[in-house]
């Protein structure tokens, strides 16, 4: 098993969307309201109650969930 | 999973083109469909018929049976024998099978086939939830594999609470391993492991100070191997949750349900999730121990439905105990 999640390989696949969406203002309100947990030096967001991701897991969510368009639309790559 | 080797011990589970066949009833003359034990069920068979048979009468589902040594026996898929005890299994096979091709629909109606996912690799479709999806597969642990774990005493600032945690534990695990092909075991050697990670558990749960961001946190089967753990924060001991049930919950995560929550069916003040590679394996159940207690719906006990029985089976298949197992 790759020692990358899902959504970070999904990432790597779509070259410059994390930065785009990392600097979104609407995706950092969002993040903002997340609790943060640090477990093992490691930094998670706390989705749903009691499921923990990080940066690049929130980050697919929130496309997923707010603008699945991104996935489509190029404007974003480098 | 043994990382150094890193063999996956998940599986991404898809049921086969054969099965399709099974959708039907097999037929009543000729050649009956051929119907792939499930794979919980092992490579084990009913007896073949290996003698000819005199012809019989039929019984209430058109299955032809005759008389064989003063036995009266059942005849399916064309050459089985099988007694009233093997039928009936034969019969339960065939409907679980039915049930899991009947999840396969859903997923190509809910578009996860391929049509479903976009140039890029990432699902579009808009279907909702329990179990999950990735690369167009249910997600659940490879048949076989033992779900073993241990609880961190060290971690633990008051010797009662991990004694609640150990004995929770067991009544939670026990309670899954009843409804559906789960094994899970508790491996109390390794409690006393200074380690966060102890090598020869699947995982460890241990209490974490983390501020009431959660009661208990723990992991899906895909998930990465280093995060596989479950958490319980301080709130965990005073909330007035049913305790074994928050734990019922959290293992539901570990078997590869999501929140039943978030379905469309649920109340709109639910909290809300990316659904996302998830997939509806029962009815809305809004007392299914995956359910928040929001809206108005949802149980503070926190405990296995009737609705969450069978949704585990569609991935896991009945409880082990349900099997008299046969060595090769």
């Amino acid at each position: 098993m790759s020692e990358k999640t899902h959504e970070a390989v999904v990432l790597d696949q779509h070259p410059g969307l994390r930065h785009h969406v990392a600097g979104l203002p609407e995706f950092i309100a969002w993040r903002d309201t997340l609790p943060m947990v640090e477990i093992d030096e490691e930094t998670f967001y706390v989705v749903g109650g009691d499921q923990l991701k990080d940066h690049d897991q929130i980050a697919v969510a929130w496309v997923n969930q707010y603008r699945p368009q991104l996935w489509e639309d190029r404007t974003w790559m480098k | 999973m043994d990382e150094m080797t890193g063999t996956p011990d998940i599986e991404l589970y898809e049921e086969t083109e054969e099965g399709q066949v099974a959708l039907q009833e097999p037929p009543t003359g000729g050649r009956a469909a051929r119907v792939s034990p499930p794979p919980w069920r092992g490579g084990n068979r009913p007896m073949e018929a290996t003698r000819p048979v005199s012809r019989g009468e039929v019984d209430e589902n058109g299955h032809r049976m005759v008389l064989v040594d003063g036995e009266l026996l059942t005849v399916v898929e064309g050459d089985l024998l099988l007694d009233i005890d093997q039928k009936e299994l034969w019969q339960e096979a065939l409907n679980f099978r039915q049930a899991g091709l009947r999840t396969q629909l859903r997923v190509q109606q809910a578009g996860l086939g391929e049509a479903a996912i976009n140039q890029f690799g990432i699902f579009t479709g808009t279907s909702e939830l329990v179990g999950m999806v990735q690369d167009g597969k249910l997600v659940r642990w490879r048949p076989g594999t033992v779900l073993s774990y241990c609880v961190l005493a060290n971690t633990f600032p008051r010797q009662e609470w991990y004694e609640e945690v150990v004995t929770n534990m067991q009544l939670a695990t026990a309670a899954w391993e009843n409804v559906c092909g789960v094994q899970f075991e508790y491996v109390a050697e390794h409690d006393s492991s200074t380690s966060m990670r102890p090598a020869d558990v699947l995982f460890p749960v241990r209490y974490i100070g983390a501020g009431g961001a959660f009661i208990a946190a723990s992991f899906f089967p895909n998930d990465l191997p280093s995060r596989r753990r479950l958490l319980i924060d301080p709130s965990y001991f005073s909330t007035t949750f049913d305790h074994v049930g928050v734990l019922r919950h959290e293992l539901g995560h570990v078997i590869g349900c999501r929140h039943e929550h978030i379905r469309s069916g649920a109340p709109p003040i639910c909290p809300d999730e990316d659904t996302t590679g998830t997939i509806n394996l029962t009815d809305y159940d809004p007392q299914s121990v995956m359910h928040y207690f929001c809206g108005g719906v949802g149980s503070r006990r926190l405990e296995i439905t009737q609705l969450d029985r069978i949704g585990a089976q569609q991935l896991y298949g009945p409880p082990l105990n349900a099997f008299e197992f046969q060595d090769a």
